[in-house]
């Protein structure tokens, strides 16, 4: 089935978790801002159409895509209105390997301003809810995770 | 009259859950309320002000005015997790021991959150946070504590700092960020708008700021 370039309104879309930190936050209902900032200051902010019909495939693509000493945990989901609302543009930008890709652009008044983003992206973690993997239980993700840590920390000994 | 095991009892908690302070700081005071009821008391009180008082009208606890715990809000916060002119119909012992059991857990998982802080900021290719801003988040998470007992959020920022993270239920929030020379930097939504504010060093983040800034922002519920 084909998507539309456009982003309905009602879409939901989610940004990626991938820090076990995070999806612990995110469990208790408290997901941080820092899951709306991106790294190196860009203002348009990956997120994945996740709407019901797609979303096996897109935890395909989002656990193929994830890098091999991360784990993916979910999205912090929202619908496109709710960016929408708080002056973020939801714009559909498939890419080679994710149909499903799109961007939250934030508001041109934020570009540029650390302390602006992060204020944004409060507002987005605010109206974004936790969506944990379907095919995983936390506990065991974060256990993995655990061990990977701990097998990364003695290769950096040794 | 409350008896002298209660209070052994209650300055038992409050040595325990303010290591810094010393029971022996502490005085009794006994009398009797003015005004309707005429209830007998018993306050502690420190060199200048009565800051609690204990009576045994059903058990009421009751902190003093509000200019005393201007004064002294590590304690009287600490002690209970309402708004600090509230009274509480509640059983005095009670009510401290409960006090302390939530915020001890919550101090223990938000300085868990801490220890991550450097671990976490490498896994998301963040700058990682210096010692130092993390000794200062330290000092303030339990400064903030004393004053709010509850759960606050702690985990980096992209730049180096190590934010921690104050949110009501309605979304209003004190964020602080501490940059890795000790500076730091608030981010404030509170029901009176937005604010932001740089501190040279986290020493002058002071306590009337944080108190201040909880009961703008409907944090101090716990």
């Amino acid at each position: 089935m084909a998507l539309p370039t456009s982003v309905a309104d009602q879409e939901v879309v989610g940004r990626r978790i991938i820090s076990s930190g995070d999806a612990k936050r995110a469990n208790r209902k408290k997901i941080p801002p820092t899951v709306f900032i991106h790294a190196h200051s860009v203002t348009d902010i990956s997120v994945d159409r996740i709407h019901s019909p797609f979303q096996l495939e897109v935890l395909n693509v989002a656990v193929n895509e994830t890098p091999c000493d991360r784990n993916f945990y979910g999205w912090a989901k929202l619908t496109a209105k709710q960016a929408r609302d708080l002056n973020c543009c939801v714009k559909g930008s498939r890419t080679c390997t994710n149909r499903f890709h799109a961007d939250i652009v934030l508001p041109s008044s934020v570009s540029g301003d650390t302390d602006a983003e992060i204020e944004k992206a409060k507002e987005l973690a605010k109206a974004s809810k936790w969506l944990v993997r379907p095919d995983k239980s936390l506990n065991q993700m974060l256990q993995e995770s655990a061990r990977q840590r701990a097998e990364r920390r003695e290769r950096s000994v040794s | 009259m409350l008896g002298t095991d209660t209070l052994a009892l209650i300055k038992s908690n409050v040595a325990r859950s303010h290591p810094m302070e010393r029971a022996a700081y502490w005085d009794v005071e006994s009398g009797t309320e003015t005004g309707n009821d005429s209830t007998p008391f018993i306050s502690l009180n420190d060199t200048q002000n009565s800051l609690v008082r204990f009576t045994t009208s059903g058990a009421l606890v009751k902190l003093s005015d509000k200019s005393h715990n201007v004064a002294y809000p590590r304690i009287a916060i600490q002690l209970w997790t309402s708004p600090i002119d509230r009274q509480l119909a509640v059983d005095a012992t009670e009510d401290i021991a409960l006090a302390n059991s939530n915020t001890r857990q919550d101090l223990v998982d938000a300085l868990e959150d801490l220890s991550e802080v450097l671990d976490e900021a490498e896994e998301k290719g963040y700058q990682v946070p210096s010692e130092m801003a993390v000794s200062k988040a330290k000092s303030l998470l339990e400064t903030m504590y004393e004053i709010a007992p509850q759960r606050f959020e702690v985990y980096p920022m992209p730049q180096g700092e190590v934010t921690i993270d104050a949110t009501d239920e309605n979304g209003h929030y004190l964020m602080l960020l501490i940059a890795s020379d000790g500076s730091a930097r608030s981010l404030i939504n509170s029901a009176n708008g937005r604010s932001r504010r740089h501190f040279a060093s986290t020493d002058d983040i002071t306590t009337e700021f944080l108190r201040d800034t909880f009961l703008e922002i409907d944090v101090s519920d716990g």
